[in-house]
């Protein structure tokens, strides 16, 4: 059981998360996005960029709160997700990264708009089933 | 309800699940609901199992599900974002 260790940047936490083709995992080889922690959020999401290029297919809608009175209805997509540490783009040459396998599907919702520092952002329909622990010096401690 | 060709069963589920009585959404509150060519095939106590059952019986792609009178998700921070986009 890996503990993935990441460091705060920015004072936020970026993983890298794969995403292999729901419903046929080994069929595909799996893409590496650049995934945010955010405890804030009740779910996980995902920006355009990962609907399109994995060609995810809606598994349904989700109603997600607006800021103000007024609600949105978005689509949702079934993915099983790893969470790699560090980072995909920051694994040194020769080095493979760790990561954890959720070994469920997880819905995420597709966002309306592309983010500028990640394409997952990971809520705490995901963050609830590991062990997650801060530690000093802006280090965070994953495992499950 | 006959599936129409070419539109997503996403958005054909999605009408057939607007579609629900008032009755009916009263009864099933909180329930997920597993949609396939645009009708009702079962209710479910959560999404999970509905998702699972719909692989299962119907393969990506050619299912949907919904919850009934759902609660509002807060996406935090994106919150903002997701309404002003």
């Amino acid at each position: 059981m890996p503990t993935l260790f990441v460091d705060a940047v920015d004072r936020q936490f970026q993983f890298g998360v794969g995403i292999p083709e729901h419903g046929n995992p080994d069929a595909h080889p799996e893409h590496g996005f650049q995934c945010l922690f955010d405890t804030g959020a009740q779910a996980s999401a995902v920006s355009p960029g990962v609907v399109e290029s994995l060609g995810l297919t809606a598994s349904g809608h989700r109603l997600i709160g607006g800021a103000t009175d007024k609600d949105v209805v978005l689509k949702c997509y079934p993915v099983q997700i790893k969470v790699y540490a560090p980072a995909l783009t920051k694994v040194p040459p020769g080095q493979e990264p760790q990561f954890i396998a959720l070994g469920k599907y997880v819905e995420v919702t597709g966002l309306p708009y592309q983010p500028r520092n990640f394409d997952v952002l990971l809520g705490m329909d995901v963050i609830e089933s590991l062990h997650v622990s801060m530690q000093p010096m802006g280090r965070m401690a994953v495992s499950n | 309800m006959k599936r129409d060709q070419g539109m997503p069963q996403v958005d054909l589920n999605w009408d057939a699940f607007c579609a629900l009585p008032e009755s009916v959404k009263r009864e099933c509150a909180g329930k997920s609901v597993l949609l396939h060519d645009g009708e009702v095939d079962s209710f479910w106590p959560d999404r999970a199992t509905a998702l699972e059952d719909g692989f299962t019986r119907f393969g990506a792609g050619n299912f949907s599900v919904e919850t009934v009178n759902a609660k509002p998700i807060d996406l935090g921070l994106h919150a903002h974002l997701v309404g002003a986009a």
